[in-house]
């Protein structure tokens, strides 16, 4: 067996499903730039987590097979976790299948670098240990991640907002997978089978379900804040409850900074009316042209942002669209006007 | 929302008067359906007398581009009122979409290359 056939067969695989998951991705919100960034995520845990490893087991004094079913697990998961904490608190996530996505992978960087050192390590290891090690570890390393990040994504929805407890679920979870995992119940060879057999069942179902909630999220968001752009611009703004509140803001404000929060509102509105479209047209098979004019809006939305000040934001806040999916949609297109 | 269809040569406009929201779409997408399936590519939405398109309208009108277009024609807008056009140019519709002031503008337009 060479090392060059060792290490095709136990890196190869957890890369293919990795762009399986990308390519059935219907909109395509998760950029290669990224993905790439979440695999060398993957791969540092991976070097913590074996640091941490060689250090721990002799101080706890355990043999190889406890430590891999009870301690490891959570060593390594939470050193994956670490990543996707980073990425639902900056909203760079939209989606449940974002999550996944992300989450496969970072255990793919972990898997990685995982079966590069046992290729290293165990020169004379059979092809059936590398298709175990390829097929099976390396999946369920991508596998309890994209799970952790899902469920940290589904209830980070629930929540409106990003909270470190939100990721302890998850993160159970994938430890409890992991550990089912490494103590072996079946033949390894089963337990690959099993793996490479579920995974792509659960990707899909999971895949159906986030694009389903997507259409419903695109349409009813573009309607409202359609709505509300229409009665901007047709001077109908006082009839509606923004109108209402901003006049009940005259008396605590300039009137400069009332006019500042109608244009900040309005440009929002713009934003995610363009954000949304530009999703509408991906899901019909369209890429919009870039547009200069919307780098131009950024600029004037954090030039609105400081005239109002502090306290004004925190008075229209109630107006303003701020769940973790209305900022990460404004972080989506500003990074593809920088893309 | 009330349709009617009209040939001008081998363009076909589908004239759309009312609103195209969520309960609306599904009609109109048939009517478009209709004419792809009869082979009739070349297509005109005359939205002159469309007061308000939502979401629905939309994507009724991005998946009658896709499938006119992969036929060798094209789904051309004419006289959309402001608000709608605003709309369209502010969620890039517009560079998918070509627009026209009316009717006899799109049926002329595919008489000229591009």
């Amino acid at each position: 067996m060479t090392a060059v056939v060792a290490i095709a067969v136990s890196v190869l695989p957890v890369f293919l499903f990795l762009g399986a998951l990308v390519l059935i991705d219907s909109y395509k919100l998760v950029a290669w730039r990224a993905i790439l960034l979440s695999v060398l995520a993957g791969v540092v845990a991976a070097l913590a987590g074996y640091a941490v490893n060689i250090s721990l087991r002799p101080a706890l004094a355990l043999d190889l097979a406890p430590y891999s079913r009870y301690v490891a697990p959570v060593v390594e998961e939470s050193f994956k976790a670490a990543f996707v904490v980073i990425l639902l608190q900056r909203n760079r996530v939209g989606f449940v299948v974002d999550a996944a996505i992300h989450g496969f992978a970072i255990g793919t960087g972990f898997a990685f670098l995982e079966n590069l050192y046992y290729v290293e390590a165990s020169a004379g290891a059979t092809l059936w240990t590398w298709i175990v090690r390829g097929f099976g570890t390396a999946v369920m390393h991508g596998g309890a991640t994209a799970i952790l990040a899902m469920i940290a994504k589904t209830l980070q929805n629930r929540a409106g907002t990003f909270r470190l407890s939100l990721v302890l679920p998850g993160l159970g979870a994938a430890v409890v997978l992991h550990s089912l995992y490494n103590h072996a119940l079946v033949q390894p060879i089963l337990a690959t089978a099993l793996v490479v057999l579920v995974f792509p069942w659960l990707s899909i179902v999971v895949f159906q379900i986030s694009e389903r909630e997507t259409q419903a999220w695109l349409g009813a968001g573009f309607d409202t804040d359609q709505e509300l752009l229409t009665a901007m611009h047709a001077g109908r703004i006082s009839a509606t409850p923004v109108g209402t509140y901003l006049k009940a803001l005259r008396s605590r404000f300039a009137p400069e900074v009332i006019v500042d929060m109608l244009c900040l509102l309005r440009l929002r509105a713009e934003l995610a009316i363009r954000a949304k479209g530009m999703l509408m047209l991906r899901e019909a098979g369209f890429e919009a042209a870039p547009d200069p004019a919307v780098r131009d809006k950024f600029r004037e939305l954090r030039y609105l942002e400081k005239s109002i000040g502090r306290t004004g934001m925190v008075a229209i806040h109630p107006f303003l669209h701020t769940s973790t999916r209305d900022l990460w949609q404004l972080n989506m297109l500003n990074e593809t006007q920088d893309a | 929302m009330e349709t009617s269809v009209e040939q001008l040569g081998v363009v076909f406009t589908v004239h759309i008067a009312g609103s195209v929201d969520g309960l609306t779409a599904e009609p109109l997408q048939q009517v478009f359906t209709h004419e792809l399936e009869a082979g009739h590519h070349q297509l005109v939405a005359d939205f002159g007398a469309v007061d308000y398109t939502s979401s629905a309208g939309l994507r009724v009108l991005l998946s009658t581009v896709k499938r006119a277009r992969s036929g060798g024609g094209d789904l051309r807008l004419a006289g959309p009122n402001p608000d709608v056009r605003k709309v369209l140019d502010l969620s890039g519709f517009t560079s998918i979409l070509q627009l026209f002031e009316t009717v006899d503008d799109a049926v002329k337009s595919f008489g000229r290359p591009g």
